[in-house]
């Protein structure tokens, strides 16, 4: 019971967490606004044009991107605690289901190749910008299900062959990504660089009405496998006999991930090693049972990217860190660092 | 008034890869009986175990739970009518022993009270001699420990499907494989009152004599065909240990006319097992 407790302590400490993280991303950037004046601010606009000018940073710029980091990164941090669960790996990455792969093809092809189809077509250009995060988000979802496929033999899908053939997909999207680049010129390589780094620069409300109903349905869904993955941890067989739909619960679980994934891609780029430590660190505080570690990633991974972001801001002000970038320099060695200290996190 | 039998399995035929794993194997379970499969490796003892648990399907015969088809019912509902022990279990993070227990009763045990769980999960716990290591992490337990705790979460999950369905079997894949002495006729004595209470146990065991002693029939699995079924006494003769385990291992009794048990002499030569 004591554990219990604790972990109930911990969730009240990750709700406060997200709400300081939001007033300090919120206060954070070029026109600093000191936490005291921001609900002030919100709550009602004053006719005084200092403070109209910060109640429109913040409803225009800063709050639709706080909220937007919220989102991307719980759901980044969920699908990497579902993707371990179903791997039964604490290595596995939301990655593996060969989501971020299909997006990051799909927004090459669209970088480079985009504007001339549409010249070929006839068609006037640009593109319209929202064709970028659609056409990741669909890539995403097309690898994800490609991969199931394949996996999949006389309805059964086999974890391990997902795996490997995730593998050979990443090879060979690369590849790929790789001759795009080769053929890109110099405008382009700098939109591949920026989205492959990850940034939620672009925020907007319209970016957060296009995320929202991909994530937060995936966020909602999350209190119901919690019961399904603690039983998977036995092993596919034992969870049947304990009476868990097996197959419909993995087949779950992978569009959950290739949804949130391909979302967060598709609005804010490739952003890794959120999904990787963020359930790894939960799982030395609160322990490894899904039906905590689910919630309590979303909160911690929405709460590190937004700070993440933050980092991105101040760190080169006025101009902005790729948010991938920070997240790689502080998760790479955390990440190390649990590894060598929390041998609890793994089966040794 | 006779009870129906918990489970049939009929003609039961297994084919994986062009490679026939059981044939024709029929096999009921009734209330508390304890059924005990012997066999050679791979005489197909694991692939009728997961056929009758709806784990596999057959692909000739059919299995059917109190007259019900296996592939019609739902495996939530398969939970409370039967539990499997597995030969063993990895558990990928470090649960803590209750935890893994505990699992057992989350699914079909959500109806009861926190405290009947808490209940059940204490008395599974003891029954499997665990609960001084209720709070230890399972993945640093030792192979024996590890396979008493997979007993505690069979145990939690008979217990709760208890209060919803009224006839269980139980599935026991060499549950005494990594166990010491003690725990060996602990576990044994554990399902022994399992079937007392009514449960029906269809065990694989490679113990000849903890088969004799414990089962009330013994079903002899030879390449993927039954070759003997029958009371130990019965069919526990040397010609039948020499022809299925290629061993000329002589049946003795305890006392004389009692319980067969078999000792080890020396391996045929002619037998599929080599001396090097």
């Amino acid at each position: 019971m004591r554990a219990r407790r604790r972990s109930g302590l911990i969730f009240a400490g990750l709700t406060l967490l997200v709400a300081a993280v939001a007033v300090l991303s919120v206060g954070v950037g070029a026109v600093p606004i000191p936490p005291s004046r921001i609900v002030n601010l919100v709550a009602h606009a004053s006719a005084d044009p200092a403070s109209a000018r910060d109640a429109l940073v913040i409803l225009n710029i800063r709050l639709p991107r706080t909220l937007l980091g919220l989102m991307v990164g719980a759901g980044l941090a969920v699908s990497g605690a579902l993707m371990q669960g179903l791997f039964r790996n604490p290595l596995a990455d939301p990655a593996l289901v060969g989501v971020s792969a299909g997006a990051g093809l799909a927004a090459a092809t669209i970088i480079v190749l985009g504007d001339g189809v549409l010249r070929s077509l006839g068609l006037p250009g640009p593109l319209p910008y929202a064709v970028l995060p659609a056409g990741a988000f669909l890539g995403g979802l097309a690898a994800t299900l490609g991969l199931t496929l394949v996996a999949t033999r006389s309805g059964r899908t086999s974890v391990t062959t997902m795996l490997l053939a995730g593998i050979a997909l990443g090879a060979l999207t690369g590849a790929m990504t790789g001759l795009l680049v080769f053929a890109s010129n110099d405008r382009q390589l700098r939109d591949l660089t920026f989205w492959s780094l990850g940034s939620l620069g672009g925020a907007s409300w319209t970016k957060v009405a296009a995320t929202a109903p991909a994530i937060l349905p995936v966020l909602a869904a999350v209190p119901f496998l919690g019961r399904g993955l603690n039983a998977l941890v036995l092993g596919e067989a034992e969870a049947f006999h304990l009476g868990i739909p097996v197959e419909r619960l993995k087949r779950a679980a992978i569009l959950l991930v290739a949804v949130a994934v391909g979302a967060g891609v598709a609005a804010a780029g490739v952003i890794g090693f959120v999904g990787l430590v963020v359930p790894h660190a939960l799982r030395l505080a609160i322990g490894p049972d899904h039906r905590r570690l689910l919630p309590a990633a979303a909160l911690l991974g929405g709460a590190l990217l937004v700070l993440a972001d933050v980092a991105a801001r101040l760190v080169v002000a006025p101009a902005e860190l790729p948010i991938g970038i920070v997240t790689a320099l502080v998760g790479a060695p955390v990440f190390l660092w649990l590894l060598l200290s929390g041998q609890r996190g793994f089966d040794g | 008034m006779a009870e129906p039998p918990l489970l049939i399995g009929r003609d039961l035929g297994f084919a994986a890869d062009g490679k026939i794993l059981v044939q024709g194997l029929s096999l009921t379970v009734e209330p508390g009986t304890l059924q005990v499969m012997i066999g050679p490796n791979g005489a197909g003892k694991s692939t009728l175990l997961r056929l009758l648990c709806g784990e596999l399907r057959p692909t000739a015969g059919s299995v059917a739970y109190a007259g019900e088809p296996v592939a019609g019912i739902p495996a939530w509902r398969l939970a409370t009518l039967r539990a499997v022990l597995p030969q063993q279990a990895r558990v990928a993070f470090p649960f803590a022993v209750a935890e893994v227990a505990r699992i057992g009763l989350d699914g079909i045990g959500r109806g009861l009270t926190r405290r009947d769980r808490e209940t059940i999960l204490v008395q599974a716990l003891k029954q499997a001699d665990i609960l001084h290591l209720a709070e230890r992490a399972y993945p640093g337990l030792s192979g024996g420990e590890q396979a008493r705790v997979q007993f505690a979460r069979v145990l939690c999950q008979l217990a709760a499907g208890r209060t919803v369905a009224a006839g269980q079997v139980l599935f026991l894949d060499e549950p005494t494989a990594s166990l010491d002495l003690r725990h060996q006729s602990a576990i044994l004595d554990a399902v022994d009152d399992l079937r007392r209470t009514g449960v029906g146990v269809v065990a694989i065991l490679h113990d000849l004599n903890l088969a004799a002693v414990y089962a009330d029939t013994l079903l002899v699995l030879d390449g993927g065909r039954l070759v003997a079924r029958g009371a130990p006494d019965a069919i526990l003769r040397d010609d039948l240990i020499a022809e299925v385990f290629g061993v000329r291992w002589p049946v003795g009794r305890v006392p004389p006319g009692g319980k067969p048990f078999i000792l080890p002499t020396r391996v045929l030569p002619q037998g599929n097992s080599t001396t090097g």
